[in-house]
């Protein structure tokens, strides 16, 4: 009983634990590839130098690497996409108040990063070109106000200062950094801004979900379309490749303390149960029960328990995690708005309470009765029936 | 006399005969001028009182090579004006520069900018030439200290190498290497290096053309070396000095009037 105790709440902390590590990681990297594409297409030496923004390693003519890239199967979106620095200023003077301008045309905007329903001032693009839409933290911070002109002065691609003037429209508060802080423009103006008049630094493609990416970019590198072009999936690129192998990483270490803690607990339980069937375990040897058996049949036991534990404890953990996942913890905007612009992380974090982490913590659970009842079952079979005899009492 | 050594006088002789008459002569070489007096002269060349030209800017790297169009104005040392008359991206774009100030209007937009901090390290228009490299005062006599370093071969005539070490380090170039020509006293290379000690510019003036008592470069050509395969040329043609300029030339209200 008590060794099925240490089960079910070994099991039921893990499934907690893990359904909340995807929740956070899973949705971090959900959110930023919805930014940056589940796959990429750019120009090879502009993927090389990217840190560095070279803006004329672009694509120059875009209109047939998008209508290619909507054609490959899986993809259900791909859009030319500008992203590029500008100082924004609103009033007379000019600020240092600096942001990031994506250019794109609008149902990326509205489908894609669905950034519509952040909207907290104004209207959504209207189809007017000199709409812009702005994050609420930029437009704090240039004194930008909805139905006034905006200034964007950038560079070209050949680096030469280059300005945009348009009317805010809209601003939206999503509560990260990597929204509140940029500038939405119509991918027209965004040409002018960069002088790249038909083309785009980037298409980002999109398949019904992140785990399509990498048969989409499988699908492209074998189309003779893309020969000239970087294709990248989302976990192909830095961060995010890193960021998934933390999450295994994670996993593996959360997993294997538990299984270490939980483990021990069995191993008591297991040594104590050992301990007062001495006598019995005496009579079975005295039977014929051979030593590899003895231990089998130890085990065979403790992972019987585990099986049933496990899934008391799925059941148990399953609660807490499924309130993670419709409630999620508030981390609050003074850590999201300041995490950087590259991630996407929400103020708000869910877990995430897949089938794939009940299965896990179920056979974690069976892991661990292994591990916990192999030294007592080693113990049961080196003892001897004469001993065991003489130890009844 | 053995056989090997009358070999050996032979060759001695035929090489002294190969060598060029002045290295056996031995002309004295000219004495090299005062660097002071070397700089004087080159300002008095590239700098004037007032002055109209029409620019061709053309700038290239290796994606793609872009003409401009300027006219330009300028007035002493301390003020200029440009216009950009095309292309069509550009036109209506203006600049003026009063000493170590400068604003740009952009049509566009209709604003002007003054070009400050950060932004007067970009290159002009993107090309390899900085705001701060027209900003930069051509009185070099005052900013640097210089040594004359030889009368040496560059492009197949004579050239006072001149390295001129800045007085404050501070300035953009605290070094430059200069190459004047003996006869005309322009520039015809400069190699112009980082405190770091790195060349990052080159800055060739040729076509040297006698205008008004002034021996001027009329196409200089500005390689930015920290960039791949780019480069501007910048050619004058219609260059006029001690031209009466209109006074609101030199003004932020020019910028603005259309």
């Amino acid at each position: 009983m008590l060794t099925a105790s240490m089960v079910v709440m070994g099991v039921a902390a893990l499934v907690v634990a893990m359904s909340w590590i995807e929740g956070i990681l899973g949705g971090m990297i959900t959110s930023s590839t919805d930014t940056i594409g589940h796959v990429r297409v750019a120009d090879p030496d502009f993927v090389k130098r990217e840190q560095l923004m070279p803006m004329y390693e672009n694509i120059a003519d875009v209109a047939p690497v998008v209508e290619a890239a909507a054609a490959i199967p899986g993809v259900t979106a791909a859009y030319p996409v500008i992203q590029t620095g500008a100082a924004v200023s609103a009033g007379d003077e000019f600020g240092d108040t600096f942001g990031l301008v994506v250019g794109a045309p609008e149902p990326y905007f509205s489908e894609t990063l669905k950034l519509e329903k952040y909207l907290v001032e104004g209207t959504w693009f209207t189809g007017d070109p000199n709409e812009f839409i702005l994050g609420e933290r930029l437009a704090k911070k240039a004194d930008a106000e909805v139905g006034k002109d905006v200034l964007l002065i950038g560079q070209t691609q050949d680096g030469a200062m280059s300005p945009i003037k348009g009317k805010v429209v809209g601003i939206i508060h999503s509560g990260t950094a990597a929204f509140d802080q940029r500038a939405f423009v119509p991918l027209a103006k965004a040409q002018y801004l960069v002088d790249i008049p038909d083309g785009a630094i980037e298409v980002l493609a999109f398949g019904a979900d992140r785990h399509a990416a990498a048969g989409i970019r499988d699908a492209m590198k074998a189309d003779p379309a893309f020969t000239d072009y970087e294709v990248q999936a989302w976990s192909d690129r830095e961060p995010w490749n890193a960021l998934a192998g933390i999450i295994i990483a994670m996993q593996g270490i959360l997993g294997g303390f538990v299984v270490f803690i939980v483990g021990l607990g069995i191993w008591v339980t297991m040594m104590a149960s050992v301990l007062e069937r001495t006598g019995e375990i005496g009579v079975l040897r005295a039977m014929g029960l051979s030593r590899v058996q003895t231990v089998l049949m130890f085990v065979f036991e403790a992972m019987l328990i585990a099986a049933v534990g496990g899934v008391f404890g799925v059941l148990l953990g399953a609660g807490p995690a499924y309130w993670l996942e419709v409630n999620g913890i508030t981390f609050g905007e003074d850590l999201t708005q300041n995490i950087g612009t590259d991630m996407v992380v929400r103020p708000v974090v869910y877990g995430d309470m897949s089938p794939s982490v009940a299965i896990k913590g179920f056979l974690l659970g069976l892991a661990m009765a292994i591990v916990g009842s192999a030294i007592p079952a080693i113990r049961a079979a080196l003892i001897q029936p004469v001993e065991a005899m003489r130890a009844r009492r | 006399m053995t056989r090997r050594t009358l070999m050996t006088l032979l060759m001695t002789a035929s090489l002294g005969l190969m060598l060029p008459a002045g290295s056996l002569a031995q002309d004295a070489p000219p004495e090299p001028p005062d660097v002071d007096s070397l700089l004087k002269g080159l300002e008095h060349n590239l700098n004037f009182e007032s002055r109209t030209a029409k620019i061709t800017m053309i700038i290239a790297n290796p994606r793609r090579t872009r003409t401009m169009e300027i006219f330009s104005y300028g007035r002493g040392l301390d003020e200029s004006s440009m216009e950009f008359l095309a292309p069509a991206r550009e036109k209506g774009t203006k600049m003026y520069r009063k000493g170590d100030e400068m604003w740009m209007y952009m049509p566009t937009v209709e604003r002007t900018q003054k070009i400050s901090g950060h932004m007067l390290r970009q290159g002009m228009m993107g090309s390899d030439m900085s705001y701060e490299d027209i900003m930069g005062s051509t009185n070099w006599d005052e900013v640097y200290d210089g040594i004359v370093d030889g009368l040496v071969d560059y492009e197949g005539s004579p050239h006072w190498k001149v390295v001129l070490t800045a007085k404050d380090d501070s300035v953009t170039y605290p070094k430059r290497v200069t190459y004047i020509d003996q006869k005309t006293l322009i520039p015809t290379m400069q190699e112009l290096y980082a405190l770091s000690g790195m060349l990052v510019k080159t800055w060739g003036m040729t076509d040297v053309q006698e205008i008004a008592g002034k021996q001027y470069p009329m196409t200089m050509r500005i390689e930015d070396k920290l960039k791949a395969g780019t480069y501007t040329e910048i050619k004058t043609s219609e260059l006029k000095f001690g031209v009466e300029v209109p006074e609101e030339v030199f003004s932020l209200r020019w910028l603005e009037r259309s």
